[in-house]
């Protein structure tokens, strides 16, 4: 088995009273193709947006590459309000797996004078990526459901823009074009990963004029251009004609392939999910109810119960 | 060929900036104080302050889409500490009466002593860039709590530091700064900026301002199309794509908030030179409400259009109406109608009327080279289809 790239140990989000994603647990190795499914408000984008950052968890540990880039302990300036002896004011909200219910007095109090590992991070100084932008620095990228381009730009600078964490430059030789040969490499590679999702011919018009399904390929573009080990993929095909679906589904394919890329993705067009993943996650009311390889999934009666029953009629 | 072709572009703006650079210099020798022309260099002189203004306000505005309504606050600063550090020695007592100077360096007067006029010249800039950095660092300090907040929060504390700034430099406690609530004058200001090359003497009142603004608006320019500039507007655009593709928002907010500021100090700088007096009480919010309606006026996101908005704004109210307030105007006489007020009723008539039917303002979000594109673009279609049929 190759390396695991990422893991969610414990996620869990809780909105005021609704738990979005409840003890999600899942992981995901290197140059696989993974899904991760469910009927809808089943909490999927929910657990794309811890993984990358964008909330932070009311309980539980992200892990990218060997490295926590996400947990419920306090980071960055929060991270001083909580030393001394306000530290474990904090890390008590994370459960570690394993530990039995509060209410079960008599197990925790066992679970307790038991010898565990300790928790690597209470107290610790170091610094878990505390924005969206630093983990997609260590190489995580995403498209969004909601289709985010950037309106006022067209094609090829809404990818040559995804470039811009990779700068070497200043801000000084930008301003006075010290870094002539830096723009011009990446110009290149922009145009050459336009040719390779097809969209160079389209390159100078504005992004958000192009028709649904070039906008998905065009956020794909554009996620890749910030060079990640890790595709998050949020219902890619989502719009999308047959014909449109059967295109991406290979062209997903060829993304891994062609970039060694590892790719995660949400999708409700069962078709292209049971074709390219490797394995697949089920959601329900944020709890994880399968997981598996496609034929397991298709044969799981809780599934079968909780959406593919249904999906046929969920989808458009 | 993108780069030759960019090349070329750079050239040629160069080349018609460096004209323009020449005729205002003609102007400023040609036109004397007593003609009705003067009026014209007028309109350069304080259309090179509103431009540089207008322009640093639409980058932060515009283009980074963080709306801020400080712009009054960071031109006083700026002006301020221009005028503070090119006070004469002889004049420092006399402007600041009531009491006594704490500082008392003049850089013109420093470097004069040591390098003639040109002397004279670096200590002026000198004075300018430290009025920008000093509206810099003020950002700075107000950018890290402030740039947190959401838009119209954003908004709200910035036009509450400008107000509190205002108040502070009246304050008479730093009066041995400031000067309290009186005015600062005596300083370096246009009309004494002359170059003197053997015989001739050239003057440079009306040049020198648009110089600063120029060079200020280029570097701007410069910024917005770099790849910070993009950032920028991907962050205008949508922050949450613009942060999800590894774009630091905090950095990038601070970058832009600061260099608008900085610019912003450097047009308070050159207003206080222009109008040869600095005094708090002036740069209420009404002033940042006129940016605003310059860069509205101009398109927002448009640099060409806040420099046309700014100098139709000021040749409006400064020189075209003037007549509506003092009875005759187009040679039409009638005192009864024309008269005081009367400008600014017409005023905002106009500005409503170009609002009506510029939604997106004069050039919306297109600068002044993407007016020449679209002729272009038509021709190399023909000429691909051609090619094509060949
Ligand atoms: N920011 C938020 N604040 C409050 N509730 C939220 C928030 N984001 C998501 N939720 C709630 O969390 C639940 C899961 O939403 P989520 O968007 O993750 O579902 P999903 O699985 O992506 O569904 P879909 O297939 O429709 O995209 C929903 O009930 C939603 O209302
Ligand atoms: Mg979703």
């Amino acid at each position: 088995m190759s390396k695991n790239i990422l893991r969610v140990e414990n996620a869990t989000m809780q909105f005021g009273g609704v738990v979005a994603v409840d003890n999600l647990s899942m992981e995901v190795n290197e140059g696989e193709i993974v899904a991760l499914i469910g009927p809808n408000g089943a909490g999927k984008t929910t657990a794309f947006n811890v993984i990358t950052g964008v909330y932070a968890p009311s309980n539980g540990m992200v892990t990218f590459d060997g490295e926590p880039i996400v947990r419920n302990h306090p980071q960055g300036k929060m991270k001083k309000l909580y030393k001394g002896e306000n530290s474990t004011m904090y890390t008590a909200a994370y459960v570690p797996a394993g530990r039995p219910p509060m209410e079960d007095e008599e197990a925790t109090k066992a679970w307790n004078d038991a010898e565990h590992e300790r928790d690597p991070f209470v107290g610790s100084d170091k610094v878990l990526a505390p924005t969206p932008d630093k983990i997609t620095e260590r190489g995580m990228a995403r498209t969004f459901q909601n289709i985010r381009l950037w309106k006022s730009q067209t094609v090829f600078t809404n990818v040559l823009i995804a470039k811009h964490m990779r700068r070497t430059h200043g801000l000084f030789s930008a301003i006075f074009r010290l870094n002539r040969k830096e723009e011009q490499q990446q110009r290149e590679e922009v145009l050459q990963l336009l040719k390779i999702v097809g969209l160079e011919d389209v390159k100078d018009e504005l992004a958000t004029s192009l028709p649904y399904g070039k906008q998905r390929r065009l956020e794909i573009a554009r996620a890749l251009a910030t060079d990640p080990k890790l595709l998050l993929l949020d219902e890619p095909a989502a719009g999308m004609n047959p014909q449109e679906t059967l295109e991406l589904t290979k062209f997903i394919g060829e993304i891994r392939d062609n970039f060694k890329m590892t790719i995660l993705l949400i999708e409700h067009h069962m078709d292209l999910v049971m074709d390219i993943s490797d394995r697949i996650y089920v959601l329900d009311f944020g709890k994880l109810i399968a997981s598996g390889v496609p034929e397991e999934i298709q044969n799981n009666e809780r599934v079968i119960d909780a959406y593919l029953g249904v999906a046929d009629d969920a989808e458009d | 060929m993108l780069q030759k072709k960019d090349n070329k572009k750079n050239f040629i703006a160069l080349i018609v900036v460096a004209l323009f650079l020449a005729l205002v210099l003609v102007l400023d020798q040609v036109i004397k104080p007593t003609d009705k022309m003067s009026m014209l260099l007028t309109v350069l002189q304080k259309g090179s302050v509103y431009a540089l203004a207008a322009v640093s306000m639409n980058l932060l505005n515009g283009f980074t889409g963080l709306f801020s309504l400080g712009h009054a606050g960071f031109m006083l600063v700026g002006a301020y500490t221009y005028a503070i550090f090119t006070i004469p020695a002889e004049s420092r007592d006399t402007v600041y009466q009531y009491y006594d100077a704490a500082i008392r360096v003049s850089f013109p007067e420093v470097l004069r002593s040591g390098l003639g006029s040109f002397g004279t010249v670096l200590g002026v800039v000198l004075a300018v860039v430290l009025a920008g950095l000093v509206a810099a660092v003020f950002a700075w300090l107000i950018g890290l709590p402030v740039l947190k907040l959401k838009s119209d929060y954003l908004a709200i504390a910035t036009l509450g530091f400008a107000e509190i700034i205002r108040a502070v430099f009246q304050w008479g406690k730093l009066g041995p700064v400031t000067n309290g609530s009186n005015l600062l004058k005596s300083f370096e200001r246009i009309s004494t900026f002359k170059l003197t090359v053997g015989e001739t003497t050239i003057k440079m009142s009306t040049f020198v301002p648009v110089l600063i603004a120029t060079v200020c608006i280029a570097l701007i320019v410069l910024l917005v199309n770099s790849t910070y500039g993009r950032s920028f507007k991907a962050i205008r655009d949508d922050e949450i794509a613009a942060e999800a593709m590894g774009i630091n928002l905090a950095k990038h907010k601070m970058i832009s908030f600061v260099t608008s500021s900085f610019f912003a100090g450097v047009a308070g700088a050159t207003m206080a030179m222009v109008l040869g007096i600095a005094q708090a009480s002036n740069f209420k919010s009404a002033m940042t409400y006129e940016i605003l309606l310059m860069v509205v006026l101009g398109g927002i996101g448009s640099i060409t259009g806040s420099v046309i908005g700014s100098v139709l704004f000021v040749a409006a109210s400064e020189w075209w109406l003037r007549g509506l307030d003092s009875g005759v105007f187009l040679g039409i006489n009638a005192p009864g109608i024309f008269r005081n007020g009367f400008r600014l009723v017409v005023f905002s008539v106009i500005i409503m009327v170009v609002v009506l039917f510029f939604r997106k303002g004069i050039m919306g979000d297109k600068e002044l080279p993407d007016l020449l594109k679209p002729r272009a673009k038509k021709a190399s279609k023909k000429a691909s289809k051609k090619e094509v049929t060949k």
